[in-house]
């Protein structure tokens, strides 16, 4: 596994939307937090919005601990879209150059090749993960110096959804990739079906089987969204599920698992 | 033997590709695959390298079956020369290399023998079609391959290109290794090769030696003043089974223990001179479009 990791980093390191795609990504990891406090103070100093004593989002703990994990994860949760575009174009590209075909040729089983791809994906994700949890201290540590271990911990359970989710995403698209083999193609396809036609499917869905509102949230992206839900509503005190659900776990898993037999056997069963 | 192949057989929904195929390929041969034009060449060679599904039948590489490992021994490049173009030369036979799990020190020793050291450090997209050509041999050699799989190695260069080619396959040869060439070039597998088959439709209809499908038969040409003469005497003459009238000369045919020497005696002891005597060596072209016409 660690040989096939290093074949593909071989292959994407020379690549220039690779470097690209990663700075961006990275950049966008590191700022994000702190755009996002300096938009709360933003918001808190608007006059409009601060004569309203319930709403005072300078006084929101978004990035204390305990709160701070599910809150950075929801909003890492929305550049993983950058790294699915690393895959995306990364698989595509084996199929518009044939070197997939190569490579089998040269000594891969399909399988390896299958694997090498897999291996990347698990690199990206846990990267996303680690660098999380890194930034979460940093972070929490800056805004709340003094803090009991305990509470550090509290909640950490969202670094390990996150990696899922990433993990989940970037699966999709290498599915998406294996099936439509055009780069192009598959980040539209990617792009309409999370902000268009999901979004109405579920919403067709929710308003004519308001008996099953399960339905909405199994479609595909929805159940891999739905593992890190939306916790800002709770400061407006709202509803919010702050922890994640043996539910939600079990229907996106049931997807993970049909993304992972998918893209697989559409690559060892087919020609290349 | 290198290579077995039984009753191998791939379909396209109902098109037949490859047909029930058995061939075996000896140790050290040159094996020239000949075929028209989608006869099924590329589909057998990428069955025999892993890349298409066989509809059934099975095939044996040194007697080991098939698998990836045996697949690392093997050099092979299909159709046209195939690599990242963002990556210079060096780095793309590095991939080979972790994927074959070959030392990276056999980058220099093959971009040498294939005279593209001074260009290693140029990005893949900018080299020539026969800089690409040469690249893909190099990235062939790369395990120090038993057997070596070449898919139309010289299609699209200009002659120079072409030769260049030619004589790196003929090195490679003179060097022990078994080659296995797929091409329609029928001059090109006479060149090199010392075995041969016929693919047509996705069957194989012949099979053979280069040098015994020249020697089954012998064409000669012959002149003198009286030509009319000449085909009389010819006709009468052992060993001779045609005689076809051309413009200004006779062409002999005979079977293979005949010879210009033989021709020479007899047309002198019946006292006739000749102006033009040549032994005419048949092409392989001519033999393959026979083979084809007697398939029909």
């Amino acid at each position: 596994m660690i040989r096939l990791l290093k074949i593909e980093l071989a292959k994407l390191w020379p690549a220039n939307y690779f470097r690209i795609l990663l700075m961006l990504w990275l950049v966008a990891f590191i700022t994000i937090p702190f755009a996002s406090n300096s938009f709360l103070e933003w918001m808190a100093s608007n006059k409009m919005m601060s004569q309203n004593p319930m709403f005072n989002p300078s006084q929101w703990p978004i990035f204390d601990f305990a709160d701070l994990w599910q809150n950075l994860a929801y909003i890492y949760k929305m550049i993983s879209i950058f790294m699915s575009f690393i895959i995306i174009i990364s698989v595509t590209n084996e199929f518009d150059y044939k070197t997939v075909r190569q490579n089998v040729i040269d000594g891969f089983s399909k399988k390896e090749f299958w694997l090498s791809k897999i291996s990347l994906i698990v690199c990206f994700s846990l990267l996303s993960a680690v660098l999380l949890f890194i930034l979460g201290l940093i972070i929490g540590y800056s805004m709340f110096p003094i803090f009991k271990i305990e509470l550090l911990f509290t909640n950490i359970e969202f670094v390990f959804a996150y990696f899922f989710q990433v993990f989940y995403l970037l699966m999709f698209a290498f599915v998406l990739s294996i099936l439509i083999k055009r780069a192009g193609i598959v980040i539209a396809i990617m792009v309409f079906w999370i902000y268009i036609i999901e979004p109405m499917l579920s919403g067709i869905i929710a308003s004519s089987l308001v008996d099953w509102p399960l339905v909405a949230d199994s479609l595909p992206m929805e159940a891999g969204w739905n593992l890190i839900h939306l916790p800002f509503k709770k400061y407006i005190m709202m509803k919010t599920q702050d922890f994640i659900s043996l539910q939600d776990v079990v229907t996106a898993g049931v997807w993970f698992v049909f993304f992972f037999l998918s893209s697989y056997l559409l690559l060892t069963k087919r020609d290349l | 033997m290198i290579l077995k192949i039984e009753n191998l057989s791939k379909n396209f929904g109902k098109l037949k590709a490859v047909n029930q195929i058995n061939l075996q390929i000896e140790q050290g041969s040159v094996f020239g695959l000949l075929g028209p034009n989608g006869s099924g060449k590329t589909t057998t060679l990428g069955m025999l390298l892993g890349v298409t599904n066989p509809s059934s039948g099975s095939f044996s590489w040194f007697g080991q079956g098939d698998s990836p490992k045996v697949r690392k021994n093997i050099g092979a490049i299909l159709e046209q020369p195939v690599f990242y173009p963002y990556m210079t030369g060096a780095q793309n036979l590095d991939i080979v290399c972790k994927i074959k799990e070959v030392p990276k020190s056999r980058v220099e020793q093959v971009l040498e023998q294939v005279n593209l050291l001074d260009r290693k450090d140029d990005l893949f997209s900018a080299y020539s079609l026969g800089m690409k050509q040469r690249l893909a041999i190099a990235s062939a050699l790369l395990c120090d391959p038993k057997v070596l799989v070449l898919d139309e190695p010289t299609n699209g260069l200009d002659p120079q290109g072409i030769a260049e080619i030619r004589q790196i396959i003929t090195d490679i040869a003179d060097s022990g290794k078994s080659i296995i060439l797929a091409s329609h070039l029928l001059d090109e597998v006479q060149k090199v090769c010392s075995h041969f088959c016929v693919l047509q439709k996705g069957n194989l209809i012949y099979q053979g030696k280069v040098e015994d499908d020249f020697s089954t038969s012998t064409s000669i040409e012959v002149a003198s003043d009286n030509n009319q003469q000449l085909m009389s005497v010819l006709k009468s003459m052992p060993h001779v089974k045609e005689v076809i009238e051309n413009e200004k000369t006779l062409l002999v045919k005979g079977d293979s223990s005949l010879n210009s020497l033989q021709v020479n005696k007899h047309l002198t002891a019946q006292g006739i001179v000749v102006s033009h005597l040549t032994t005419i060596s048949k092409s392989l072209e001519e033999r393959f479009l026979e083979i084809l016409a007697e398939s029909k």
